[in-house]
């Protein structure tokens, strides 16, 4: 499903070069789960935004379901993301004006999905927050509020997900709850998992791990010996 | 539909609520202003229609044909005809030249006949307004009855026939100027004018043909009249119209257009402020919306598509929205004023809504497109990473196409590239000062700041962190109340002038054609009453026969009215005050022998207008005729005159001793109270060659139509006031989020709510106080280029507003953002943490 080929990714701090991606290659299959893990400034967040084709690399390529998105326009990468990309992030980035129900309807609305209200009840439903769908983000606790966040995520059936961190401001026992959730729906689903975090947990509940260290510098891709 | 959610969805924050409610109250001022401007230009020039009794009048030396009639009345116009003459009436022994003024049933198209049962009275309930009269009644001035020794329904003898007097004629509506002070007016019906038989060939009689037009395209039906018509002129017609029937009130109108133009524009660049803050904090917030449409594959050009439809739309809601708040503003405005206003205000014509609603649509354009402008392109990585540096278009791009929009904007209302450079200048210089003074202030507040206690510190600290927005609210504040004192100080000066013009001891009776022996009596009988006159001046009636030792010709006496008839000459030694010299010089008080041997030509003054009329250089020579004795004078000045003061001006002026060898009467100005209005019948029957002018009934008209305006002018600036607080409210609003932020911190850091609370007032008194400073400064600016350009005021600085100024901004900034801010007093901290 993704396939990443000797990637690079550098950038310039005060005037010298800081390479933050060295020679990156491995896939990841369909329907397959993979961890990205490492600590702070290893550059996680940076894999996984040039994986989305929400950035460019410096050198080598991304494929997406065959397609090479690292040679492609802005537009014709968000034409792939629409078609194949799902996000949960750390922060969950709920509109704070839109309720539970709008906030997962919206991509779905965007799409000019005629029954975005339905599908969003749907998974709303799914998530346990049928109750809360007319509650405003700020009335709804961390966990709930990364439960819509997830439930927005696999409304529009993403073929790929990618997680930053779902459950960096989490508790344990929320965020435990929140990765079931997303195993579960990653099941049923058959989409592709691709999470940043720092949890070692979570990372072991993924079939592969991909570990990055300070520096950069890639250690290894680890086949999965045991499943969740 | 998906655009109209989203509205909805988003009219649940504050930022959309704030861009919409700006962009509500830009259209909902700019249409209030401009439908009371225009509702209040139509009466007042309705108002002047009335010193016509018409909208159009055709003035005519012989009868007007009947085709011009048929021709009016074809096109759908009211007509109706009159005719003015001077002729003699009788009763009994006395008898008195008249002036006869014969109309038909249609008189007056416009304003109203005010006639009473009693002589002299200008109110009361003994006046009765309306109504027109029948044939075989006169209406006559009170004067008339002492003259003719008369009382109300006696008969006057007037040609053939004989007339019942009915009526004392209080007011009529084309009474305005001199056109009738020289005999007391007899109005009567057209009908007696014939039956009398007073009429024959070579009669000096004016004829009028009154017209008046109704409905929306009034203007375009009196335009195309005249056009079609113009060819037919003969030379001994004329077009009158109201703008020159008086040029006194059309001057009135002129500035009234002007200052409401001014409140319009102030109003424009208000709203336009307020909508700038809160569409740049609208972007802000629309910051994490872009970036996940972006995660979810939306591209940057359906984004752009997307918010270019939602502009649209929040700039249709928010202009109908202002539309209709204008409206009911106006007419609040207008039910304030209605017992002022002379007539029926006619409505608002479509073009000012379409003004209203294209106002809002552009300055969505040109204030929140350009914040919105950049949000396609932001990286979706926004919302990923919180390195990456979120652009919203640069301030100075911001404020470029703002002030463009503004230029354009206040170009258009205006219509004066003149009030439009005044009020840009003063932007332009409240900008730059900004920049300059409000940073080196910031900067100089910092330093100094760090001498006091931690509160002062933090409060300097935070001002500085967040300068750019610090400046901007300056900016904000500035802009705002430096309007306001434009506003309050064009307005004040404004009616200051006017009500100066017309104290209440301005002379409002003119005695006229007083001969020379009857001064002494005169004279006597004013002191009796204790009334003061103007002083008395000299008056030679004189015809202009020939200009450089050539006679006049026909085609310069058709060219000029003043070749054409008798002119009134004076003298002085001095220049009369209100006059001033324009070129040449006065001549001495007592000449010297060198003097009058170097020239023995009569010098004279010349008003400066007629000069120019009949083209006049300093040294030309004219040869004037006093009733064929003829005498050579060489122009020596030429003077302007000051004719909205009610005493006595001439044209032509002399020295005192040069024409004392000629006949001369004698005139003088005076103000009469109502209550001793009753010498006038002594005087009348003492001196009946005297002739009064009964100014007090002009007078009364433009003091109510002053009184009109200044209550209208007072309304519309309180309605701009109002906005600068509410564009002061809407940037204190927009900077409240951090601040909350910043208290919240604070406060679980361990500060007291004092502390706060002190934090709070040091930022904002001082946010109130820089920009009270800079609004001084451009005020100042923009008022000198206002003054001396627009209203041709003497430059005049204002020191009240240096100290004023900023102590009303200080405090009122500050009361408004410490009491907005009272929730990051009183709320707890984890509350306040919450909600952002």
């Amino acid at each position: 499903m993704i396939k990443v080929n000797n990637l690079s990714k550098k950038v310039s701090v005060l005037e010298e070069e800081l390479t933050i991606l060295d020679s990156l290659s491995f896939q990841v299959l369909r329907g397959e789960s993979l961890a990205i893990i490492g600590p702070s400034g290893s550059g996680k967040s940076t894999l996984l935004g040039i994986l989305a084709g929400l950035d460019l690399p410096s050198t080598g390529s991304v494929h997406i379901d065959g397609k090479r998105i690292t040679s492609m326009t802005e537009e014709a990468r968000a034409s792939i993301r629409a078609r194949y990309v799902g996000f949960v992030f750390q922060s969950f980035h709920l509109l704070p004006g839109l309720t539970a129900l709008e906030n997962v309807a919206l991509p779905l609305e965007l799409r000019s999905e005629s029954d975005a209200l339905m599908t969003a009840k749907e998974f709303l439903h799914r998530v346990g927050l049928q109750d809360r769908s007319t509650h405003l983000p700020s009335q709804l606790s961390g966990g709930e509020q990364q439960r819509v966040a997830v439930a927005r995520a696999f409304a529009c059936q993403p073929k790929i997900l990618f997680a930053d961190e779902p459950t960096g401001n989490l508790d344990i026992v929320t965020g435990s709850r929140i990765n079931d959730l997303l195993f579960e729906l990653n099941q049923e689903q058959g989409t592709t998992l691709v999470i940043v975090t720092h949890e070692q947990s979570l990372a072991a509940r993924c079939e592969r791990r991909l570990h990055l260290q300070c520096g950069a510098k890639f250690v290894s891709v680890e086949e999965m010996t045991t499943k969740c | 539909m998906l655009i109209l959610q989203m509205f909805r969805r988003s009219w649940r924050g504050e930022p959309l609520r704030l861009v919409v409610g700006s962009v509500a109250l830009a259209v909902a001022v700019v249409t209030s202003v401009s439908i009371l401007a225009e509702r209040v230009e139509r009466a007042l020039i309705s108002e002047t229609s009335t010193f016509l009794a018409a909208d159009l009048v055709l003035e005519s030396n012989s009868p007007i044909t009947k085709e011009w009639i048929d021709s009016a009345e074809s096109m759908g116009l009211k007509t109706s005809r009159m005719m003015s003459f001077m002729s003699m009436v009788y009763s009994g022994d006395e008898m008195h030249l008249a002036s006869i003024k014969a109309v038909d049933n249609g008189y007056p198209l416009r304003g109203v006949l005010r006639h009473s049962d009693t002589a002299f009275v200008l109110d009361g309930p003994s006046i009765i307004t309306g109504g027109s009269l029948r044939r075989g009644e006169a209406w006559v001035d009170g004067r008339l009855l002492p003259l003719l020794n008369i009382k109300l329904g006696d008969s006057i003898d007037f040609g053939d026939g004989s007339i019942k007097v009915t009526r004392i004629l209080v007011e009529e509506p084309d009474s305005g100027g001199f056109s009738s002070m020289t005999g007391s007016r007899v109005l009567i019906h057209e009908n007696d004018v014939f039956s009398a038989g007073v009429l024959i060939p070579g009669s000096r009689v004016k004829y009028r043909l009154l017209l008046a037009a109704e409905g929306a395209d009034a203007t375009d039906q009196l335009i195309e009249y005249r056009n079609l018509m113009s060819a037919k002129l003969s030379i001994h017609q004329r077009w009158i119209s109201p703008d020159k029937a008086q040029a006194g009130i059309s001057d009135t109108i002129d500035r009234a257009r002007r200052f409401l133009m001014l409140a319009g524009s102030i109003g424009v660049v208000l709203a336009g402020v307020a909508l700038a803050l809160a569409s740049h904090q609208f972007a802000r917030g629309e910051i994490l919306q872009v970036g996940l449409y972006k995660t979810w594959g939306i591209g940057g050009l359906d984004i752009r598509r997307l918010y270019i439809k939602y502009a649209i739309l929040v700039g249709v809601i928010g202009s109908s929205f202002g539309l209709v708040v204008g409206a009911i503003v106006q007419e609040i405005l207008i039910q304030l004023i209605s017992d002022l206003l002379p007539v029926n205000l006619p409505p608002p014509s479509g073009k000012t809504w379409t003004i209203g609603f294209f106002t809002g649509m552009l300055c969505l354009v040109g204030f929140m497109m350009p914040s919105l402008w950049h949000l396609p392109a932001l990286s979706a990585l926004t919302v990923l990473r919180k390195d990456v540096k979120v652009k919203l278009l640069g301030l100075a791009y911001r404020g470029i196409i703002g002030v463009i929009t503004i230029g354009c904007l206040l170009w258009y209302y205006s219509a004066s590239l003149m009030v439009a450079l005044a009020i840009f200048s003063a932007f332009v210089v409240i900008t730059l000062a900004t920049f300059i003074f409000g940073y080196s202030l910031l900067s100089l507040g910092k330093s100094v700041s760090e001498n006091f206690g931690s509160v002062w510190r933090l409060a300097f600290a935070n001002l500085w962190r967040r300068r750019a927005q610090s400046l901007l609210q300056v900016m904000g504040f500035s802009g705002a109340i430096s309007l306001l004192m434009v506003m309050t100080i064009v307005r004040t000066s404004l009616i200051d002038e006017w009500q100066w013009q017309l104290a209440d001891d301005t002379p409002n009776h003119f005695f006229i054609n007083v001969a020379p022996p009857e001064l002494e009596g005169v004279e006597s009988l004013m002191a009796s009453r204790s009334l003061e006159n103007v002083g008395w001046y000299s008056m030679i009636r004189a015809r202009i026969r020939a200009i450089n030792g050539q006679d006049l010709t026909s085609e310069q006496r058709d060219n000029h009215e003043s070749l054409r008839r008798e002119l009134n000459l004076s003298w002085s030694d001095t220049v009369p005050e209100g006059n001033k010299i324009m070129s040449g010089s006065w001549w001495p008080e007592e000449p010297t022998n060198d003097d009058l041997e170097a020239d023995e030509t009569i010098p004279v003054s010349i008003e400066v207008d007629v000069a120019n009329e009949l083209g006049l250089n300093l040294g030309d020579l004219i040869i004037f005729s006093v009733g064929g004795l003829e005498f050579e004078a060489r122009v020596a000045n030429t003077r302007s005159v000051n004719w909205q003061k009610m005493t006595p001006n001439f044209y032509f002026l002399f020295p005192q001793d040069a024409l004392l060898e000629f006949p001369h009467t004698n005139m003088t100005s005076v103000h009469i109270p109502s209550e001793e209005k009753g010498i006038l019948n002594q005087l009348l029957r003492e001196f009946p060659t005297l002739q009064v002018i009964e100014l007090d009934k002009v007078i009364k008209r433009i003091r109510s139509i002053v009184s009109q305006v200044t209550h209208g002018l007072e309304v519309m600036t309180g309605l701009i006031l109002t906005c600068g607080v509410l564009v002061m409210v809407t940037s204190v609003r927009l900077s409240m989020s951090e601040r909350l932020h910043e208290s919240a911190i604070l406060r679980t850091l361990g500060s007291s709510r004092s502390v706060i609370l002190g934090i709070q007032i040091i930022e904002f008194a001082s946010i109130g106080l820089i920009s009270g400073l800079l609004a001084a400064l451009g005020a100042e600016t923009s008022l000198a280029l206002i003054q001396y350009f627009i209203f041709n005021l003497p430059l005049v600085l204002h020191p009240a507003l240096w100290i004023i100024g900023p102590l009303f901004c200080m405090v009122m900034v500050a009361v408004l953002g410490v009491g907005y801010a009272q929730s990051a007093v009183s709320d707890s901290p984890l509350d306040l943490l919450r909600r952002l």
